[in-house]
């Protein structure tokens, strides 16, 4: 079997580009894949039809050559970019092997581990009762059993840090008192957070609401100031969406600074590289929560990692059961009781609908600019 | 597909015993795995006596959920002789799945990153002349390796000091002799403590040899730190860990270049790939422990076709020439190269009524002393 030609589609269906991958053979086998929108989308979609020009004529089931081949093809150390298309491509082959040899992905990846895959989502909302009400709804729509909150509330940036960390101590009682005691939460500073001792003070105010783990407390740049964090940090330390490939994972896991880590399938290399970061976290005794913030692609492709992975946790989810994201794939995993089924058709099982792409056309996106009162530029 | 049989054949193999393992499914498939707990054997097979019961009627799709629950199962991890059980049934499981998606084990293993597989062979000589003898012959048929391990003394008496300085003579004939296209490993085999074999790594750095291995006892992998502090020489560790717990800390603080993964000790292919990732984060490369039989071979060679981070495997003698009435059909071997199964599964064939005609004679591994009459490793 041999690589013909690569496709992609740069799709915006809501608040962001979706970068979807499509790898052709010459048997009329093919496979897709998700790659991260990391804001410059033209760019990843770019790198990978330069990555197409490497690929054509070579066998799509040499997944771990390929995979060495775009690596190390790029020698130098991919970023954002670079990263985010060999994750695409990635996926993309697996499908691949998958249909030809008529079995879902999880069943080439050792087989199955658990029956189905639990999942959390973040219910957003601006004020401590909104988010409480909108947690409520979606475990009724959704069963959940999980969610995750972001403890700054809107215009973060202009408030006083003494206010940040009260109402950040409010969301979380806001949703705990609206869901219950026996609800699992997750609390995202995003990485907004400069100073550890900040970070620290809010951790100490989420801790009477037993928060099920915190989320990049700090900026990923320097893992022994988060090392020396961890081991004062009063609840669970997660971490990882922005990091690159299991190298920077092993940084992460020897300095002992990650209860919980959450790379990113679209981002850190896809799945094969997946599969090896946990590996590694296994044998520290850590678990993976996948971050999934993407599209419904990424998601088929976190529950069969999930699926074959004995030290996953949890995944983020977003729903794709509803207009526009339900017209991006022909047919979307669903949530039942909080838990994703165990999906059954070979490869990914998933298939784009390239029809209704029409629709929802590339726009040019980025995150915005979280200006402070000084003029200054605040993380986002 | 669900597990209907597993049973063990230890094979007297004239001098030591090889113990394969067959798991059977009530599709008609089964798989061969092989066991790496040499001498003891009687041991492993009353581990697997314990976990048929809980192996029947379980699902032979779920590799990695019965190397958990087997790992885990019994309340205490999984030590050296349960691991050796466990990599058996998970070679077996993947030869399995092999065959019932009809492709090569390394397909399931991520596909080909090379096209075939540099191996070593064992060297040996009671003299200096022997032994560069032994190794000539090696080069003439093509391999690209020699290795030979530290010398002793007749009557199984190990004395350091002189054995040390004899191995230094034969580094140096061997050099000499094949010439510097030839790499040359050699294995210490846990014998020495660390003072002697600093002495000897620092010796033998001017003949560049690829690795020496298992310079000294495996329990206390710090000691191997002091040691590297001293000496440039690669060092290769490995093939007596259990598990990917043993190896964390040679991985983690890089005591080592080659991780000497025995497959059929540490947890079987499973186990086996995961610590290769690991292994590539700290630029530590395979160098596949496999002193043992024809489905080790194989095993191992589908994990080094699927492995990046791969430096070679060992290969005592060529495939095909031992145990070729149980094992019929072996892996293929052309100029120093292990080559590519095209079969399913593992690609080899194990005959379960010749096994029977080999059964298992009681046999202990060489025991060696010092002069005072001590204990020493062999």
């Amino acid at each position: 079997m041999k690589i013909t030609r690569i496709e992609t589609f740069l799709v915006h269906p809501d608040h962001r580009n979706l970068v979807f991958v499509k790898v052709h053979t010459d048997e009329g086998l093919y496979g897709i894949g998700e790659a991260y929108s990391c804001g410059p989308d033209r760019a990843t979609e770019a790198a990978i039809h330069d990555f197409e020009e490497w690929l054509i004529g070579r066998d799509p089931l040499d997944i771990e050559g390929l995979w060495q081949l775009m690596y190390i093809g790029s020698r130098l150390p991919g970023g954002s970019v670079v990263n985010a298309a060999i994750s695409g491509i990635d996926h993309a082959l697996w499908d691949i092997k998958g249909k030809a040899l008529g079995v879902p992905v999880w069943q080439l990846l050792g087989g199955k581990v658990r029956d189905r895959v639990r999942v959390y989502q973040n219910p957003g909302g601006r004020t401590p009762e909104e988010i409480g009400e909108r947690a409520l709804a979606l475990r009724e729509r959704y069963g959940y059993t999980a969610f995750k909150i972001n403890p700054h509330p809107p215009g973060s940036e202009s408030m006083p840090w003494n206010r940040v960390v009260r109402e950040a101590a409010a969301r979380l009682e806001g949703i705990r008192k609206a869901v219950g005691e026996d609800i699992d939460i997750g609390v995202d500073p995003h990485a907004k957070i400069f100073e550890p001792v900040r970070a620290l003070e809010m951790a100490e105010a989420l801790k009477p609401y037993r928060p099920f783990f915190f989320e990049e407390p700090l900026r990923p740049e320097n893992i022994d100031a988060l090392a020396e964090f961890k081991k004062q940090c009063p609840i669970p330390v997660a971490t990882g969406e922005m990091l690159y490939t299991k190298y920077e994972f092993r940084d992460l896991l020897v300095r002992g600074a990650a209860d919980i880590i959450q790379p990113d399938v679209c981002l850190t290399g896809g799945l094969s590289e997946m599969k090896k970061i946990a590996a590694m976290a296994e044998a520290h005794y850590v678990t993976v929560a996948p971050h999934n913030p993407m599209g419904p692609v990424a998601t088929a492709v976190n529950v069969h990692f999930a699926i074959a992975t004995h030290n996953f946790l949890i995944l983020e989810y977003i729903p794709d059961d509803l207009p526009p994201r339900r017209d991006l794939v022909k047919e979307p995993l669903v949530v039942k009781d909080g838990y994703i089924e165990v999906p059954t058709r070979p490869g990914l099982g998933i298939e784009l609908n390239e029809e209704a792409f029409g629709k929802y056309p590339y726009r040019s996106w980025h995150r915005g600019f979280p200006w402070r009162p000084d003029g200054a530029i605040g993380f986002i | 597909m669900k597990i209907t049989n597993i049973e063990a054949y230890p094979v007297w193999g004239g001098g030591r015993n090889y113990l394969f393992v067959v798991v059977d499914t009530d599709e008609g498939i089964s798989g061969v795995g092989e066991a790496g707990l040499t001498g003891r054997e009687l041991g492993v097979m009353g581990v697997i006596e314990h976990f048929k019961p809980l192996l029947i009627g379980q699902d032979a799709n779920r590799i990695e959920h019965i190397w958990q629950m087997l790992f885990r199962g019994g309340f205490f991890p999984a030590g050296k002789i349960a691991c050796s059980a466990i990599s058996a049934i998970d070679i077996a499981l993947w030869d399995i799945q092999g065959k019932a998606r009809g492709v090569p084990v390394y397909q399931l293993l991520g596909g080909l990153v090379r096209d075939k597989v540099v191996c070593y062979p064992h060297n040996s000589g009671r003299t200096i002349e022997e032994l560069v003898e032994s190794c000539l012959r090696t080069k003439e048929e093509g391999w690209k390796f020699v290795r030979w391990g530290l010398p002793q003394r007749d009557g199984g008496i190990l004395e350091p000091t002189e054995s040390v300085l004899l191995a230094i003579k034969q580094f140096e004939a061997v050099r000499k002799a094949v010439g510097d296209e030839i790499e040359i490993c050699f294995d210490v085999h846990t014998r020495l403590d660390p003072p002697d074999a600093t002495y000897f790594c620092k010796a033998v750095e001017q003949y560049r040899p690829f690795f020496i291995e298992d310079p000294i006892r495996s329990e206390g992998m710090y000691s191997l730190r002091w040691l590297r502090e001293h000496t440039s020489v690669p060092i290769a560790v490995g093939e007596q860990f259990a598990s990917k717990w043993e190896f964390r800390q040679v991985i983690e603080e890089e005591l080592t270049d080659y991780a000497r993964i025995d497959l059929c000790i540490v947890g079987g292919i499973s186990e086996a790939r995961k610590i290769a990732g690991w292994c590539e984060t700290h630029y530590i490369k395979l160098a596949t422990h496999n002193p043992l039989g024809p489905v080790s071979t194989a095993a191992c060679l589908h994990l080094n076709l699927a492995c990046n981070n791969f430096g070679v495997m060992e290969q005592p003698r060529r495939p095909g020439t031992a145990l070729t009435d149980v094992v019929p059909v072996q892996v293929e071997w052309q100029d120093g190269y292990l080559l590519p199964p095209s079969r399913p599964g593992l690609g080899i064939a194990f005959d379960r009524e010749a096994a029977k005609k080999h059964p298992f004679q009681m046999r202990e591994l060489p025991h060696l002393r010092r002069l005072d009459g001590s204990v020493t490793n062999w």
